[in-house]
């Protein structure tokens, strides 16, 4: 306080002339109306950059908090996009089973580990069981199909990739009703191999592999790459096709877990088939 | 006496200069001749609270807001540098009155003085620095006639001269 006077009195010129003149501008600004006009028409604008400073500021430091926001809508919309699809298929008479028409439920999640470079492959994923993750579920990216949940902790599980030796997920061409195994060969990170598409089928460069109706897992649909080349073997009745895979697989980021509430049930039922 | 000063000045400006329409558009504005009469001695803040209150006074008897206010203040402050400007440092620190000086010297304190003030004030009236050309055209049109009244007043009322 001391300080503060002393500084007080060094300036006290200046800060007389500061007081006076404000004061004198405050009448003139408040009396006439040509200077009121300036004023606000000036003061009106820089209060505006400053807004406008400080609103984009504000937007920078809150792109994370957005970011989770809009995965979470998109795992909504995603939820919606499966159900439409799979009453679609309902109504396409795909499906027999007509007990539920919305089975699938969507969980956002981020990639916290993840390998390409070996024969099997793994993604640790930063959602668990905690978040209702369990075995078995299907995991995608907003580019297509990424693998499969295999081990569940309270905060974490990891993800059998596409990449994996012993991968194998059902899948079929884009609008056409043959489907096949989609496998890995385990040489190329970006290509994987869809096997048992019988050579009646026609198929050309460049068509899309979807996840095929006959996984318990996949939500039918979902895009895993398209096809780079295909030949078929001598003395075989199907296509060996290579697929090209739509997700970059060493980049990974934003992924989305789905859940498929009638997975145990048709598993159950199936298995009794198997006994 | 400065209490004098103040009232005169005041009352000429008001009452008799400023109802003067030289080619219609001039006015000769002197206030800041209570500037120039201030003693040299005289302590800052006093000096400027002197002047802001002649101007505040004069603006509201002149309906003109408060820009002889800010002006006067303004020139107030800036007062020991522009005395410096007009009689050199050591004239400023080794005498009494800066009217010991030449009349040359008196003449171009003032002068200093009257610019600073119409160039404040006219500042202040115009309020845009986008129109700057204004400001030294209009400050540029008064500043002669305002003048040549504050000299004529300045050494008829000169200390020297009592």
């Amino acid at each position: 306080m001391g300080r503060l006077l002393e500084l007080l009195f060094k300036w006290r010129s200046e800060v007389l002339l500061v007081f006076l003149v404000l004061l004198a501008l405050g009448l003139t600004v408040t009396q006439s109306y040509h200077q009121k006009a300036i004023w606000l028409s000036s003061s009106g604008n820089l209060m505006g950059s400053i807004h406008r400073f400080t609103s984009n500021t504000t937007v920078y430091f809150t792109l994370k908090k957005r970011n989770n926001q809009l995965q979470e809508e998109n795992a909504h919309l995603r939820a919606s996009l499966y159900q439409a699809q799979f009453e679609k298929a309902l109504i396409d008479g795909n499906f027999t089973s007509s007990d539920t028409l919305t089975p699938y439920e969507v969980i956002p999640a981020k990639v916290v580990k993840n390998s390409v470079l070996r024969k099997r492959n793994y993604i640790t994923l930063n959602k668990g069981s905690n978040y209702g993750v369990t075995p078995d579920m299907a995991v995608i990216s907003d580019q297509g199909v990424i693998g499969i949940v295999e081990q569940v902790s309270e905060n974490y599980s990891t993800i059998m990739s596409l990449l994996h030796e012993e991968s194998s997920i059902n899948a079929s061409i884009k609008g056409s009703a043959y489907f096949g195994s989609l496998v890995w060969n385990g040489k190329k990170f970006d290509r994987c191999q869809l096997y048992d598409i019988p050579k009646t089928a026609t198929i050309q460069i460049g068509d899309s592999i979807v996840t095929g109706g006959m996984s318990s897992i996949f939500p039918p649909g979902i895009l895993i790459g398209q096809i780079s080349q295909f030949s078929v073997p001598q003395n075989s009745s199907f296509y060996s096709i290579e697929v090209s895979l739509s997700n970059e697989m060493p980049n990974l980021s934003q992924v989305y877990i789905i859940i498929n509430r009638d997975q145990s049930e048709r598993r159950t039922l199936e298995s009794l088939n198997d006994e | 006496m400065a209490l004098l000063r103040f009232v005169a000045l005041f009352l000429t400006q008001v009452f008799l200069l400023s109802q003067m329409h030289w080619f219609d558009a001039v006015s000769p504005m002197v206030v800041v001749l209570f500037l120039y009469w201030t003693p040299l001695e005289r302590n800052r803040l006093l000096s400027m609270l002197g002047a802001f209150s002649l101007g505040l006074l004069t603006d509201i008897a002149l309906d003109t807001v408060a820009f002889n206010a800010i002006a006067l203040t303004i020139a107030a402050y800036l007062r020991p540098a522009l005395l410096r400007l007009s009689y050199g440092s050591s004239v400023i620190f080794h005498t009494d009155s800066q009217f010991s000086g030449t009349i040359g010297q008196n003449l171009i304190y003032l002068f200093w003085l009257v610019l600073t003030h119409h160039l404040i004030f006219f500042i202040i009236e115009v309020f845009e620095l986008g129109q700057a050309f204004v400001i030294l055209k209009e400050t540029a049109f008064h500043l002669p006639f305002s003048f040549l009244v504050a000299a004529v007043i300045a050494i008829l009322f000169s200390p020297q001269k009592r």
